[in-house]
């Protein structure tokens, strides 16, 4: 992993709100302090939702784009946090409607045969030790689950679990209160459970909490 | 592609179940190197000039979406 320069930037602890003001004032480095401390979280949201590695990078673009230009007109009492993700999955769920409208036969043909998404395709032609197979092997079943959810529970799965939101977080993204955030979690379990069930043999009954 | 564990969260008063656990091996996906640098040179890079008058004026969208920097030489997913 690629540890990025952040002598420049300013320092972590420095609020959104902070460094946004100072981005629109023209401070390059506190715009690129952002870009840093939410690229690689909003990345997985992406990628995770689309299942699609490259177009996630064309997208985490035009997120950071879209911040850059409304800058102005943010509103410093939002979390800059929530605006971010809420950015993204709407333009991830532009993305879906751009697919169905333009390629559905494609889709409908590509959920038949069995061929793993180029985002699960860890690129080796050589045979993989057991160990790294497994793991391979576990990436392809979460993420597989994770794309049959109905969009509105891959969002929550995702800001959870890829992204690490918090209850709270998810609900100001998705705009709902923090208890349907979690029961939406929630009511997704069973569904990963149940997508799950077949190929890592876990038990599909609902385990006691 | 590259990958980094998950450092997870623990703000749930709900015990992990096994889809949790198996989720919290979920790996970190990370962007390309040069996304990041894209991103900031696109964005900080002069605003373009302004419209002409009498230019038709253009979907915010379509003109936001001009800027990103697409791989050319993959297929379209």
């Amino acid at each position: 992993m690629q540890i990025p320069d952040c002598t420049k930037t300013q320092p972590s602890t420095t609020p959104d709100a902070k460094l946004a003001q100072l981005a629109l004032d023209g401070d390059e480095h506190a715009f690129e302090t952002l870009v840093h401390r939410y690229g690689t979280t909003l990345f997985n949201f992406i990628c995770r939702f689309l299942g699609d590695y490259d177009q996630a990078s064309d997208i985490l673009q035009q997120v950071f784009l879209q911040l850059y230009v409304s800058l102005a007109g943010l509103h410093t009492d939002r979390p800059l946090k929530a605006w971010l993700f809420q950015v993204a999955r709407n333009r991830c769920l532009d993305e879906l409607r751009r697919r169905h409208a333009i390629h559905f036969s494609e889709l409908e043909a590509a959920a038949d045969d069995d061929e793993l998404s180029p985002l699960t395709a860890i690129p080796d032609s050589l045979p993989l030790p057991e160990e790294v197979a497994e793991r391979h092997d576990l990436q392809v079943c979460l993420q597989r689950a994770v794309q049959e959810l109905p969009t509105k529970f891959r969002s929550v799965v995702l800001l959870r679990y890829a992204s690490q939101l918090s209850y709270a977080e998810i609900g100001q993204v998705l705009q709902m209160p923090e208890a349907t955030a979690k029961t939406y979690f929630q009511r997704a379990k069973p569904l990963l459970r149940a997508a799950l069930s077949a190929e890592l043999q876990i038990e599909t009954t609902q385990q006691s909490a | 592609m590259l990958y980094t564990q998950h450092i997870f969260f623990s703000d749930d008063i709900i015990p992990k179940d096994d889809i949790d656990k198996l989720f919290e091996k979920l790996e970190q996906l990370e962007p390309p190197t040069t996304l990041i640098e894209n991103i900031l040179k696109l964005a900080i890079k002069p605003p373009p000039a302004p419209a002409q008058p009498d230019s038709i004026p253009l979907d915010p969208w379509v003109q936001l979406d001009s800027l990103v920097i697409r791989n050319e030489k993959l297929k379209p997913s």
